[in-house]
């Protein structure tokens, strides 16, 4: 209650008064009786006391220190108000402190920036757009921003992320996941199956362990062909057939091409251009090579219009390309 | 003289039945205690005198004098009157 009434007076303002005179207990009781609030009272010496009071109240009690010969003064001035005229001539430099408060709060309360960790087989660019799409980017506000919502979309969204987590630290969202490991693709052991080609090219060996082989070595196959039947038959009765898990490793010569064009310009010399039409198709190229193809073969070809420059590159591999079906 | 008697005595009766505060009722004054560092003193009629060392308050049922060291009267309002410091003593004189 003191408390409250404590603040409320230091907002408002207030006066520390001394009164001085031989009946200062009358006065008190006077502005007692005349519902005066006086706080603090403190005697100095034996006919002095200082005590704390409102403005309003003081400019009422010094009708009663007159009334019994007491000399009332103010001894400090205190409180907001007071406060604010002595340094009225200082508000530019109160609203400055403002404003960068003010600026300093407005410029936190956004996400400014979105970092992703976990993930290995998801480009980071990927996500980064599909958070977006399900509400988390860069310069949106903060509270406008609900993680729960945002990592229930995205686990709609997109199958292979077992677990998501959004923390937000200042202005940075630190997105954590967790990439679900798929099943390996394929058919089980003990399941009857086809192999087919996986891509086109020429068979340079073939060694089947179970089924029967409808290619040879040196045959030309697309992709899809089937390579070995999951069918073997009796050796007594031919014609008799049963269903196996054909099991073959196929070796294949496979051939590459990728072609690049780009325009000429004036400012950058052919020979530039020519470099870069390389570097472009050869990383391209190197997306679409299986990891465990050995490169036989490299060939660079450029050909220049009038107003292009086009580079072909063709890699002539020997890959595995039988993959199983059922 | 005795009617000024039945009117008391059924105001008391009143009173105790009702458990109503008996301060608002009656114009005494509460007082609260709080260790030796805080004396709360609701309807005192005025100060009597005051010091650092001594204050004396009017009261309904007398005067009640507070001794001890560094005291302040903390508030004063019309209804309430608090003092702080270093309570050491707290006596009533009788009026009557």
């Amino acid at each position: 209650m003191f408390f409250w009434n404590k603040i409320y007076n230091f907002i408002k303002g207030y006066v520390v008064v001394s009164v001085e005179g031989f009946f200062t207990e009358k006065f008190t009781n006077l502005c007692m009786r005349n519902n005066i609030n006086i706080f603090e009272i403190k005697r100095k010496g034996t006919s002095k006391i200082i005590f704390e009071t409102t403005v309003k109240d003081y400019k009422k009690m010094r009708k009663y220190a007159h009334k019994t010969g007491c000399r009332i003064k103010i001894h400090k001035k205190r409180g907001v108000p007071f406060f604010l005229f002595r340094y009225r001539k200082r508000k530019w430099f109160a609203l400055g402190i403002a404003l960068f408060i003010m600026i300093l709060s407005i410029l936190t309360s956004f996400i400014w920036e979105v970092e992703i960790s976990g993930n290995e087989n998801i480009p980071t660019k990927v996500l980064a757009q599909e958070l977006a799409e399900s509400g988390l980017k860069r310069g949106m506000l903060k509270f406008n921003f609900y993680s729960q919502e945002v990592i229930y979309k995205m686990m709609i969204k997109r199958d292979d992320i077992a677990f998501m987590s959004i923390d937000i630290n200042g202005t940075k969202a630190k997105v954590k996941i967790v990439e679900k490991v798929l099943k390996p693709r394929g058919v089980k052991k003990d399941e009857p199956c086809d192999i087919i080609a996986s891509r086109a090219g020429v068979i340079t060996a073939i060694n089947v362990l179970s089924g029967e082989a409808s290619v040879v070595v040196g045959s030309v196959v697309n992709e899809g062909d089937i390579l070995v039947k999951g069918v073997m038959s009796f050796e007594k009765i031919p014609e008799e057939t049963y269903l196996v898990h054909a099991m073959a490793e196929i070796k294949a010569r496979v051939w590459y091409e990728q072609i690049e064009k780009l325009k000429k310009s004036e400012k950058i010399s052919d020979e530039k251009i020519r470099l870069f039409a390389y570097k472009i198709a050869y990383d391209k190229i190197m997306d679409r090579i299986n990891k465990n193809a050995e490169i036989q073969n490299e060939d660079v070809v450029y050909e220049e219009n009038e107003n292009y420059i086009i580079a072909k590159i063709t890699i002539e591999t020997i890959e595995s390309i039988g993959e199983e079906v059922s | 003289m005795i009617r000024k008697n039945v009117a008391k005595k059924i105001k008391n009766r009143f009173i105790e039945i009702s458990e109503l505060p008996e301060e608002l009722l009656t114009g005494y004054s509460k007082m609260v205690l709080l260790g030796d560092k805080e004396f709360l003193i609701e309807n005192s009629h005025g100060i009597i005198e005051y010091d650092n060392n001594k204050i004396r308050v009017n009261t309904l049922s007398g005067i009640i004098e507070v001794l001890g060291e560094k005291l302040i009267i903390n508030e004063i309002s019309s209804k309430e009157l608090l003092v702080k410091g270093k309570i050491k003593n707290i006596g009533i004189e009788n009026n009557s």
